[in-house]
């Protein structure tokens, strides 16, 4: 019998879900909000000079006065080129899914590690093989990329090999483990 | 961000963006004569005769107050991440109701993880991810060698907020860092 204190062994709460960026559309959203927003103030604007609150003319009158009659112009031409770019960037922003920012890890429970942190435990492995040296690592969620230089250019297979095999051990608590390539640099000239 | 304003983004995003494509391949293709049918002066007659009504003034202070109100609103929606709201147990029968604070649970896991050596720092705090309510413990592991330990020790916490939480919808996700980060990747071992 357990006492309340504690836990039940391997019952686990919900996972928590897996760590994203804002999405695109997050931006695109909150520029058209302020898009709105500025319609909204000048639409008040206008009425305020309507009741001669402020003096002016109302705008939203002078761009439908300009509207009414308007005929092709040279710049409708970029006019065109602009809009056509703007809405094709709002809507792949508003097609694109979240950006996933880590990588599941091997547990009970939900637990992640981002890229660049991944890149750091690898560039120690590579490190901490002997003979190697000035080791980087660029990391995505699919590919580790390590970068070394060796001691010993003769050395550069076997030492390629066993950077391979330190990386992978070192990142085995992994789910599922991205792609690694080492590169080695060059030799040491000194 | 909550669910309903990423989902009100990416269908205002995509309407006002497929708008936008309409309105400047329109422009473009406006006076080279490759859709038949597009006239050679915009009129907007409608528009024109609605300016000199008597309810205008009011349509248009009515639509700058719902514009604004509306832009206020959705930027809003905008924050970050809120906090997890408390969690009221009440099942029909019971003569009283439970309330768990995620906050308090968050904070006395990560004490708890604190404690453990391979354990350098930890934040815990409860969020509404997704509209999920969501414990979320930042830990930083002492050392690359470590991470073994800080995620059994990361198993172990889940447990014991499984059973302080009980039935209560709370997710759990752990996110592992490492003590020095990015420095380690140019960090040079002998």
């Amino acid at each position: 019998m357990s006492s309340r204190a504690d836990p039940a062994p391997g019952v686990l709460p919900p996972p928590g879900r897996q760590p994203s960026a804002v999405p695109a559309a997050a931006p695109a959203g909150a520029f058209l909000a302020l898009v709105l927003l500025g319609v909204g103030v000048v639409a008040l604007r206008d009425t305020a000079v309507a009741l001669q609150w402020l003096h002016g003319t109302p705008w939203i009158d002078a761009v439908i006065d300009r509207i009414d009659g308007m005929s092709f112009a040279w710049w409708v031409i970029p006019a065109g080129v602009t809009a056509l770019a703007v809405g094709a960037v709002l809507v792949i922003s508003a097609v694109r899914p979240p950006r996933k920012t880590a990588l599941a890890v091997k547990a009970k429970s939900s637990v992640w590690i981002s890229p660049w942190e991944l890149a750091g435990v690898s560039t120690f492995a590579a490190n901490s093989v002997p003979g190697v040296f000035d080791a980087s690592t660029a990391a995505t969620r699919r590919k580790l990329a390590v970068s070394a230089r060796v001691a010993d250019a003769k050395t550069v297979d076997a030492k390629t090999a066993e950077i391979d095999a330190a990386v992978r051990s070192a990142i085995q608590f992994l789910a599922d483990p991205p792609k690694i390539t080492v590169h080695i640099a060059g030799d040491r000239t000194s | 961000m909550t669910r309903m304003a990423t989902a009100l983004d990416r269908v205002v995003s995509l309407i006002v963006g497929v708008v936008l494509v309409v309105v400047g391949v329109g422009a473009l293709t406006w006076h080279t004569g490759l859709i038949h049918g597009l006239p050679q002066v915009i009129t907007a007659p409608a528009l024109v005769d609605a300016v000199d009504t008597p309810w205008w003034r009011w349509a248009v202070a009515g639509a700058g107050l719902v514009c604004v109100a509306v832009a206020l609103r959705w930027l809003v929606a905008h924050r970050p991440m809120g906090k997890a709201t408390p969690i009221r147990l009440h099942e029909a029968g019971d003569v009283g109701t439970i309330t768990i604070d995620p906050a308090a649970v968050a904070t006395a896991a990560a004490d708890t993880l604190q404690r453990h050596p391979a354990v350098r720092t930890v934040k815990g705090k409860a969020i509404a991810d997704r509209g999920t309510r969501t414990i979320e413990l930042t830990v930083t592991a002492a050392h690359p060698d470590e991470l073994g330990a800080v995620i059994t020790a990361i198993d172990d916490a889940c447990e014991h907020i499984a059973h302080a939480a009980g039935d209560a919808p709370l997710s759990v996700r752990a996110i592992v860092h490492i003590k020095g980060g990015r420095e380690l990747t140019r960090q040079r071992l002998r």
